[in-house]
Parts: structure tokens; C-alpha cells; sequence
């Protein structure tokens, strides 16, 4: 068991909703201090596997394994932003009460916060530029804003592995800059970041390695793998449409998804 | 007569004293349990529960077992029944909750029109019966009330963070399937023993009604839970007056007076809405 | 498991009823004259008219409401296997008349026991608290021997008059009918005598005892409750409670089909002790198995209480 050298560790691992398998047979390791972006095709798994790095999937097949231990052991140490679309903004919370859930974990089941656990709120709001807006109800910020604040509030965890489920899909470059920014520190500091993204540019520019992921891993490796056109082709397929002067483009909304969904629940 | 000696006349009979006491409990923990049920969108749920602990108070009733017990059997059976139901179907499934909701309700009339007796058990259970409170009744609605709230203040941040977000809570850590388990038990509970003081029918409002003024009216958790209480509390105790001075059910006052009140918020959010908009409006 | 309970509800049920006194003696069957009363108390009334002479039931089981009674459709088929029906009218029972119906009899199968006793200045009515009817008389009426005479003297008349043949044995059995009931009577005018009459005040369940509180001389102070099936609002319980406590009552007195908390609640808050075992618009186990039994048992009760 290489504990110490992986922080996540996925051996042949297959998982699905219904009877459909989104990921099959995924073999990963990643280690402490990479920043590893997770892309490919809707429908391919990638939300898929994030959850079950983070323990909100069960696999059918295969084990995961997490700091060393099965999933979920050392969860507390985990954090996990999930996208955009799967929060509920009406809800009357703060930015500031979202970020102090962060703290949860380091809280226990009786706890209250202290001191400690303020100034890792305020430090968290401070490093994502959003200490002004700490009294702000979540439903009335900005796009970019909404993804800041999931952000602090993983920081104020101070997990060691962060997962985000696509982190900058939509956002502004000055947000996406920022957030970018905190990732390269984080990882930068020993912790193991994976995110998923549909931003390509953004994979190959700011990620250390990527994983390309089409149900199966198709490529795990530097980022400019990313820009590899035998990888894409192998991971996009039917998406890529070829260009009059030679090259691709590649077409891959988002919101489309071809068969099946990722699981957006 | 004057205004004083209304409010005070009826403070002279004990059992209007302990039915105030008892409407105002339940008023608080309808309330603030209510909080949870409207942000979760389960208020069907909460009008399921309540007409499915009818089969367990008419069983209990008629092997002379304590009524609350019955109904609160029932009452937990069928909520944690249909969260096990809504998690393997995967959706909120109205229609098997609309299922479960009409059939043990069924099973209680069923059962209820069997036995040959006085009628008016019958009205007490579907609306209350808060006049023929005991001391006893008293004291074990103010222990649960009071058990309740401890159980919300000490669970407050964990059910927080796992209603808001349960894929963030759930890769925290925390057992986001048995905290949503423990708020239908707590919703099941509150509501059978507030069956006494208000009845089947009428608890639904007294869950659903002031948390969704609340929410009209204040953008923190919080403080929504703070007025939706201080709603439910005050419905009850002038509802209880209104009861005496008008010779109508109490159940009913109760429920009428939070939905005015719901209804003056809400014309309330509206004019203001509109009054910012035609700020908006002028200063463009 | 609900079906099994119900199961046995129903066996317990038909036990009560069975021991509840429908008197099925073989000569009773021999004659085959049916009589279908609604009440326990009205098919007791009717033994003491008519003896062992021919078939008498009921149809409210022992312990429930004769005025909330929902009859079911086996009740319609009892109906229908009866010769006469006897019913109180004036309000009290009127749900028999669509079981009647039901049966395909007519007004000729009904004798209504308490219609009409005014014609012949043999009885003057009271007025009903809670008027239900266009008649807004108190049913009550079989609750003052006297009264009751009179049911047991139409019952008589009207079997003698549908089976002649029996003329001898039904004159002989109401002849005693009739004297039981005035030795009751007299015993009970002189167990109220006994009390000085400011202390003959007494708080029933349901305005039943209107006629008995005429016969006898005693004050109702209140009611609980104003019309069987509706709850007392908070105003009439205080008022209640008002009344309770200017009279001195002591005694409140539950009525054995009635469950109640309200009165154990007003009673709890005046002082006042609840007793379940009046007997009013039905007969319950012995000693309240009859008539006669049920009459005494309340007199010696209330009477009891008054001295308190």
C-alpha cells in the first residue's frame, strides 16, 4: 500500500447510476501536491469519479482509496465544491455562514465556533477577495462570486485534498485568475488538487497534469497532454470536426450531453 | 368591559391557562421544525405524516395504550418509510407520499368507524382537543418541546450544513442519510404531539404557515427561524382569545390568523418590491 | 392486525350485546311476535309490558350514544324481521326512520313512544335546550318513572291489539311492570325527600334529566355539554365552571356512554368529583341492566352526592 506516496488511489474502479456504468475500470494515482484537472466529454464520468473520490458514490467494482485508508475514513480531510448548478442560492444563508460550515469538520459534533475558527473564516473570505461581502445572502452574488465563496469555504476547512467539480466553467478571466491563483498556492503548499473542467485553454495553461476521461482513462499525464491531438481524438471522438486548413475544433457545450447525465443530482 | 378584563377573565380558569400554555408550545415547535420542512420543500410530507399517525392513535385508543405512543409509531413508520422510498426511487415522489398519505388515513377511518362510540373522539383527533388538556398532558408536551429544541440546538450546525448542501456535508463527513433520517423522526414527533392541541388536519398549517412568512421576510437562517417561533407563538396565544371571545374551534382561529398573517407579508414583500423598482426605475 | 382487532371487537360486541339482554326464551319464539327497540332502555321497558311473551332486542349495542348512533346495514336487516318497532321520536333517534325505510316498513310498524303524550293532558313537555327538531321538546321522557309508565302502558296496548291471543299474559306482565314502577317511583321521592331541597342540585353530562329533575325536584345547575357530539366551547366551559362553583355542587356526573376530558378537566379545576355512572339514554352492565336497576343506581348515586 503506497500510503505515503498517493494521496488518492483509484484500482479498476467502475461505478454508475441505474444500470449504466459512467466510469468503468478506472485505474489512478495522484500524489500529494499535484494539480490535476479531470477532462473529457459529458457523460464521461467525471463528476462521477470526483464523487467518488469525495465518497458520495459507491463504486460497483474496484477500491478507492484516500490518504492512505478506504473512502471516507479521513473525510474530514477532504473538502468538495460542488457546481454551480447543484446549490440552492435561495437559501438564507450568508457568505460568511457558508464558509463557517467549512469548519465542521474541525468542529465535531458538539462544537461551537471559537476564535480560531472565525480567524479561518476571515482568512479564507480574505484570500478569495470577499471579506466586504460576508454579510451578503449567497442569492445575491455574482456568478464569480458564488464560486469564491464555495472556494473560501474549503480553504477555511484546510483540507489536505481539494475537489472541485468544474471550478471555472463559466466564470469571468479575473475570477477565473483568482481562483487559479489559490489552487497553484494550494498545491504549491503539499495539497493534492483535482478538479474537473470543460476550460481546455485553462487545463493546459494553469494545471500541472491533466486526466483525459472518457468512462475509461484514455491519458493521465502533463498537462500538455491537453493539446495532444491523437489524446482528443481518442477522447472527444465525434466532437472534433476538422478544420478547411488542417487542425480540429473541438465542440463540446457544457450543458449538452450526449446519452446520458453525469449524475447532476 | 373593558379591554383588560377580556384579556385577563379567561386567565381565571386553569384550563384556559393550560391550553394557552399548550397552544404556545406547540406554536414554537411547529415552527421552528417548520423552518427545515418549508427549505426542504417536504411540507407534503409533514401533511403525509400527520394523517398517517391516524391508524396508530385509533389503535392505540382502542387497546387502551397511550395515544401519543400509537401515533408516533405510526407517525415515524411512515416518514422514515418514505425517505427510504424517495431515496431509492431517486426522485421526491409525490406520487408514492399521496400513496402512503391516503392509504394508512384510509386504515384509520376503517378501523375508527368499527368501533361503536361517542363521535366526538373522532373530532378531537382531526382537530384538536386543547380545552380537555390534563396537567399530565402538560407536562409531556413541554418535556418533548423542550427535548426537541435541545435536539436542534445541538445538532444545529450539522442539519444546517447538510439541508443546504448535502454533497458538500456528505464528503465532510457527516452522515447526511441519518441527520435526514433524524429530521423526519423530529418532524414526526413534533407533529403527533401537537395533534392534541391542534388535530390531524389543521398541524400541517401550524408547520408549514409561519416558517413561509419567515421566509418572506428575512434572508438568514437564523433570524427565519427566530420569527417564524415568535409567529407561532403569538397565533396561538391570540388565536386561543380569539377561540374564547368568538365561540369558534381554536385549532382553526389558531391556523386562520397565521395564514392573515402570512398574507399581509406577502402584500407586504410585493409593495415593497414594487416601491424598488420604481426607485430603480427613477434613477435610470 | 387492524383486521383481527376488529374481528374481535365485533365477537366482543355481539357477546354484549347477547348478554345485554335480549330475552330469546323459547316461548318467546313460539308466539314469533318480533319487537325491534332502538334502545336498550326502551327494550327493557318493553319487557316490563310484555314479559316473556314474545322476541324483544335492540339495536344500539351497550355503551354507545343513542343520539350520534351511525347504524349500519345489518341494523336495517334486524328492522326488517320485526313486527313492531318501538322508538323514542322527538328527536332523539330519528336515524332509525331511514333504517325503516331501508326495511320497507311503514309509520303502521312504529310505535314512537314519546310523540304525542300531550293530547290527553296526561303529560306536559319540556322544551329541548338545543331545539334540532320542529317539535323542540325534551326526549327525555322515560327517565321519570312516570313517563316510563306511560311507554309501558302503549307498548301493552299495542301488542294486545296486534296479537289478541296474548291479552291475559301481557296484562298480567305489565300489571306487575306497572307496580314495580311505582314502588320506584315512591322510593325514589323519598330518598330526595331526605335532602333539604337547596342542597338538590346536581351537574350532568347532557341535558338528560330534565323530566327527572321535574319528578323529583332537583336543580340542574349546568350541563357539559349542550348537544351530544359537539364539543363545549371554552366560554361554556366557563360558564360551567362559574355555575359549579356559586352552586357548592361537589358531584359531576359523567354519563356511562360518554368518554370525556373536558369534565374531568372542569371537575379537576372546581374541586367537583366525576362520576361515570349515570344512566341516561342507555342501560349498561348490572346493576344497570334494567330499568328498574339503572333508576335506582342513579338515585342512589345522586342522592349520595347531594350529601356530600
Amino acid at each position: 500500500m503506497n500510503s505515503e506516496t498517493n494521496a488518492i488511489e483509484l484500482i479498476d474502479v467502475t461505478a454508475g447510476y441505474g444500470d449504466r456504468a459512467a466510469i468503468s475500470s478506472v485505474s489512478l494515482s495522484l500524489a500529494p501536491g499535484s494539480l490535476t484537472a479531470i477532462f473529457g466529454p459529458n457523460g464521461g464520468g467525471k463528476s462521477t469519479l470526483l464523487k467518488c473520490i469525495a465518497g458520495l458514490m459507491q463504486p460497483w467494482d474496484g477500491s478507492v482509496q484516500v490518504l492512505g485508508a478506504a473512502v471516507g475514513m479521513h473525510a474530514k480531510r477532504v473538502a468538495y465544491v460542488p457546481q454551480a448548478e447543484q446549490v440552492d442560492w435561495s437559501f438564507p444563508v450568508s457568505v460568511g455562514e457558508v464558509v463557517m460550515m467549512g469548519r465542521t469538520p474541525a468542529l465535531g459534533p458538539l462544537g461551537r465556533p471559537g476564535a480560531a475558527d472565525h480567524a479561518a473564516v476571515s482568512d479564507a473570505l480574505g484570500r478569495v477577495d470577499m471579506i466586504d461581502l460576508a454579510q451578503r445572502q449567497i442569492g445575491e452574488l455574482s456568478g464569480g462570486q458564488r464560486r469564491r465563496v464555495f472556494l473560501a469555504r474549503a480553504i477555511a476547512a484546510d483540507p489536505e485534498i481539494y475537489l472541485l467539480d468544474e471550478p471555472v466553467t463559466g466564470v469571468d478571466p479575473t475570477t477565473q485568475e483568482k481562483i487559479m491563483n489559490i489552487l497553484d498556492a494550494e498545491a504549491a503548499r503539499g495539497r493534492t488538487v483535482v478538479a474537473t473542467t470543460h476550460d481546455l485553454a485553462c487545463a493546459a495553461q494553469r494545471f500541472h497534469d491533466v486526466v483525459a476521461l472518457a468512462g475509461r482513462v484514455v491519458a493521465h499525464g502533463p498537462a500538455q497532454l491537453v493539446l495532444d491531438q491523437a489524446v482528443l481524438e481518442k477522447t472527444y471522438g465525434g466532437h472534433l470536426v476538422p478544420l478547411a486548413g488542417g487542425g480540429v475544433v473541438l465542440l463540446d457545450d457544457p450543458h449538452h450531453s450526449h446519452g446520458a447525465h453525469e449524475g447532476h443530482e | 368591559m373593558n379591554p383588560l378584563d377580556l384579556l385577563i377573565a379567561p386567565l381565571g380558569y386553569d384550563f384556559f391557562v393550560r391550553a394557552l400554555i399548550a397552544s404556545a408550545l406547540v406554536g414554537v415547535a411547529c415552527a421552528i421544525v417548520g423552518s427545515f420542512v418549508v427549505l426542504k420543500g417536504m411540507s407534503f410530507i409533514g401533511d403525509a405524516v400527520s394523517h398517517a399517525a391516524f391508524p396508530g392513535i385509533v389503535i392505540a385508543y382502542l387497546i387502551g395504550a397511550p395515544i401519543i405512543l400509537g401515533g408516533a409509531i405510526a407517525a415515524i413508520g411512515t416518514a422514515l418509510g418514505i425517505g427510504a422510498i424517495t431515496r431509492r426511487s431517486g426522485l421526491r415522489s409525490d406520487a408514492i407520499i399521496g400513496v402512503l398519505f391516503a392509504g394508512m388515513f384510509a386504515l384509520g377511518v376503517a378501523i375508527f368507524s368499527s368501533i361503536p362510540n361517542y363521535v366526538g373522539d373522532l373530532f378531537h383527533f382531526l382537530f384538536g382537543d386543547v380545552l380537555g388538556i390534563s396537567v399530565g398532558d402538560l407536562l409531556a408536551l413541554t418535556l418533548l418541546v423542550f427535548g426537541l429544541l435541545l435536539v436542534l440546538r445541538l445538532l444545529w450546525k450539522e442539519l444546517l450544513f447538510s439541508t443546504f448542501d448535502p454533497l458538500g456535508a456528505g464528503a465532510a463527513g457527516l452522515p447526511v442519510r441519518r441527520l435526514d433520517d433524524l429530521l423526519l423522526i423530529l418532524i414526526a414527533v413534533t407533529i403527533v404531539i401537537s395533534l392534541q392541541a391542534v388535530g390531524i388536519v389543521l398541524v400541517v398549517a401550524m408547520i408549514t404557515t409561519p416558517a413561509a412568512t419567515a421566509q418572506l421576510l428575512v434572508k438568514r437562517f437564523t433570524a427565519m427561524i427566530q420569527v417564524a417561533a415568535l409567529i407561532g407563538v403569538s397565533a396561538a396565544i391570540v388565536g386561543l382569545y380569539v377561540s374564547y371571545s368568538l365561540d369558534i374551534a381554536s385549532g382553526a382561529a389558531i391556523v386562520l390568523l397565521e395564514t392573515l398573517i402570512f398574507l399581509l407579508a406577502l402584500a407586504f414583500t410585493l409593495i415593497r418590491s414594487r416601491i424598488y423598482a420604481a426607485r430603480g426605475a427613477a434613477k435610470i | 392486525m387492524s383486521r383481527r382487532l376488529v374481528a374481535l371487537l365485533m365477537v366482543l360486541l355481539a357477546v354484549a350485546a347477547a348478554c345485554g339482554g335480549s330475552s330469546s326464551s323459547p316461548s318467546a319464539s313460539a308466539s314469533g311476535y318480533r319487537v325491534m327497540a332502538t334502545t336498550s332502555v326502551f327494550a327493557d321497558l318493553a319487557r316490563l309490558a310484555l314479559g316473556d311473551s314474545v322476541q324483544i332486542d335492540s339495536i344500539v349495542p351497550a355503551g354507545v350514544d343513542v343520539h350520534t348512533f351511525e347504524p349500519s346495514p345489518s341494523d336495517a336487516a334486524k328492522i326488517a324481521a320485526a313486527d313492531l318497532i318501538l322508538m323514542n321520536g322527538l328527536g332523539l333517534d330519528e336515524w332509525a326512520v331511514s333504517l325503516i325505510d331501508a326495511a320497507h316498513k311503514g309509520e303502521g310498524d312504529v310505535l314512537r313512544l314519546g310523540e304525542g303524550l300531550d293530547t290527553t293532558d296526561a303529560w306536559t313537555y319540556l322544551a329541548s335546550p338545543e331545539a334540532e327538531t320542529e317539535d323542540a321538546y325534551d326526549p327525555h321522557v322515560w327517565l321519570d318513572p312516570t313517563g316510563a309508565a306511560h311507554y309501558v302502558q302503549r307498548i301493552a296496548d299495542r301488542v294486545v291489539q296486534d296479537r289478541p291471543e296474548l291479552t291475559n299474559t301481557i296484562r298480567s306482565a305489565s300489571a306487575a311492570g306497572f307496580a314495580a314502577l311505582q314502588d320506584l317511583d315512591t322510593e325514589v321521592r323519598a330518598l330526595f325527600s331526605e335532602i333539604p331541597e337547596a342542597n338538590r342540585k346536581i351537574v350532568t353530562f347532557h341535558d338528560a334529566f330534565g323530566y327527572y329533575a321535574r319528578a323529583y325536584n332537583i336543580t340542574i345547575v349546568g350541563v357539559a355539554i349542550a348537544s351530544p357530539g359537539q364539543d363545549p366551547s371554552a366560554r361554556e366551559i366557563a360558564a360551567l365552571i362559574d355555575a359549579i362553583r356559586a352552586s357548592g355542587v361537589t358531584t359531576v356526573f359523567s354519563e356511562v356512554q360518554f368518554p370525556s376530558k373536558v369534565l374531568t378537566s372542569i371537575a379537576a379545576e372546581t374541586g367537583a368529583t366525576v362520576l361515570a355512572d349515570l344512566y341516561s339514554d342507555a342501560l349498561g352492565a348490572a346493576p344497570g341492566d334494567t330499568y328498574l336497576g339503572a333508576m335506582r343506581a342513579n338515585a342512589t348515586a345522586i342522592a349520595a352526592s347531594m350529601q356530600r
